[in-house]
């Protein structure tokens, strides 16, 4: 498959995982959170 | 280095992206497929190290000890105080594969009492962050009086020690009446679940009053009634499912669309009907493949709210009979752990009486809480997080084998499924 060169050869930081990272757990109660509550309630 | 044994890879839903996905944190890491598609590949930039480490994607020398431990940590520390109360074990439905067999009847008034004082003694001990209860039957609406009196009082308990109280009902839907809706939302039942199994033609089959009369028109009414209310609630439409309706799913799909499709609150899950040890197994045809996910598919196609996948295989969430702090209580005080084989001695682990004092059978507790700790083979299972055993203490202890849950051998696409409901992954496509 072709590929962007300049993509290539770029470098991803650590800072920027960190950042993604932040932004997919960054809520009060996730819908994860909540989907372990239901779990418990609806185990029959 | 290697990754986790808990780290399973799958596509997402559009095929472009790949998920390496850790059972152990239920942890998802996306990226793109065109760039990586081994392990080694995304091991190999050191910027993902950290969140590699962090979420327990490496294998480790001891990571099979460390999940053992945190598992029996949490089982015996950091589980909610679970009861599910059987207001009535009789029932005004006939399903045609139901286990149960209706002798007994309304919860007594001192049974009633004794769980109050129950309760009280343990939260008061000041273990548990939260209580939960779980009303069941029988038909548990047939004593609408018992939980509202029984909810009351634990609404004043928990409130008084700071417990985190929740709890959720699993009715045929029939007797959820206007008044027992605002009743059960103003008593804390935050979760729903109500069997409709299949079109009106298939649910009137299968799911009839005792005299044999069709029940499908006044739970679906019931149940619109229920989307008009605001409260932050759950519905799962639960459809049992076997030979007899499945060809009618689709419809029956298109037919929930149509009345709560609406509403995000309403979702449908799919379970396979299985010979439950009632008198009428024998003409209960059964499906011999799992359901759920192909169903599950065909919901979100028709543009109905499927549930949630990742409640099935959540780390840490074997069955309520394992822990030892879950109880099923009776009509008449009898506890048990699991709410299938109410007719197994086994599963007869004590009686409460109207003190509130809970007398055990140790050895029968023994049997549903710790009959996985000693085998390894489960232990060393990729899947083990999820389950450590313990998904059916019940096959384990009916049948001496371990109770293996489908989903085990379906992983993959549990996780492409995920994506397709927007479980948050660690999104890292973006960044390449």
């Amino acid at each position: 498959m072709n590929q962007d060169p300049i993509k290539k050869k770029r470098e991803i930081s650590e800072d920027e995982v960190n950042q993604v990272v932040e932004q997919t757990f960054d809520h009060d109660i996730s819908e994860n959170e909540e989907g372990a509550i239901i779990n418990v309630l609806c185990a029959q | 280095m290697k990754p986790s044994r808990y780290v399973i890879k799958a596509p997402s839903f559009n095929g472009e992206s790949t998920i390496f996905y850790n059972i152990r944190s239920n942890v998802g890491i996306k990226v793109p497929s065109n760039r990586i598609t081994r392990f080694k590949e995304l091991a190999d930039i050191q910027a993902f190290h950290k969140v590699l480490h962090k979420y327990h994607f490496f294998a480790t020398p001891h990571e099979e000890e460390e999940v053992f431990v945190e598992h029996h940590t949490k089982k015996q520390e950091e589980n909610p105080f679970h009861l599910i109360i059987l207001p009535h074990q009789n029932c005004n439905f006939r399903c045609v594969y139901c286990y149960e067999k209706f002798e007994k009847n309304k919860m007594l008034p001192h049974i009633e009492e004794g769980i109050v004082k129950l309760v009280e003694a343990q939260l008061s001990s000041k273990r548990y962050k939260v209580f939960t209860v779980t009303w069941f039957g029988g038909e548990p609406l047939l004593a609408v009086d018992v939980i509202e009196r029984l909810s009351r009082e634990f609404q004043k308990i928990t409130e008084s020690y700071g417990v985190t109280y929740v709890s959720s009902i699993t009715t045929n839907g029939y007797n959820l009446t206007p008044s027992v809706i605002d009743m059960l939302l103003n008593s804390g039942v935050v979760s729903f679940q109500v069997t409709i199994d299949g079109t009106k033609e298939c649910h009137d089959h299968q799911r009839i009053l005792k005299g044999g009369q069709p029940t499908y028109d006044r739970i679906i009414q019931n149940l619109r009634e229920l989307s008009t209310r605001s409260h932050p609630y759950r519905v799962l439409l639960r459809m049992n499912v076997g030979q007899d309706n499945i060809q009618y799913a689709d419809q029956h799909i298109q037919d929930m669309k149509r009345f709560f499709g609406h509403d995000f609150r309403f979702a449908m899950g799919f379970h396979n009907i299985g010979h439950w040890g009632g008198e009428n197994d024998e003409n209960v045809a059964i499906c011999p493949e799992n359901v759920t996910l192909d169903l599950s598919h065909r919901t979100i196609d028709h543009g109905m709210k499927a549930d949630p996948i990742i409640n099935k295989v959540q780390a840490y969430s074997p069955c309520y009979a394992a822990s030892p702090h879950s109880f099923v209580i009776g009509v008449d005080g009898m506890v048990y752990k699991c709410t299938v084989a109410l007719y197994d001695e086994r599963n007869h682990v004590g009686m409460i009486d109207s003190l509130g004092n809970m007398t055990l059978h140790d050895e029968r507790m023994h049997l549903w809480t710790q009959s996985s700790v000693e085998d390894s083979t489960c232990k060393s299972c990729y899947y083990s997080p999820a389950c450590h055993g313990e998904s059916c203490p019940l096959v384990r202890i009916e049948n001496g084998r371990r109770p293996c849950p489908d989903f085990k051998k379906q992983m993959k696409e549990i996780v492409t499924l995920m994506d397709r409901q927007n479980y948050k992954f660690i999104d890292l496509t973006p960044l390449f």
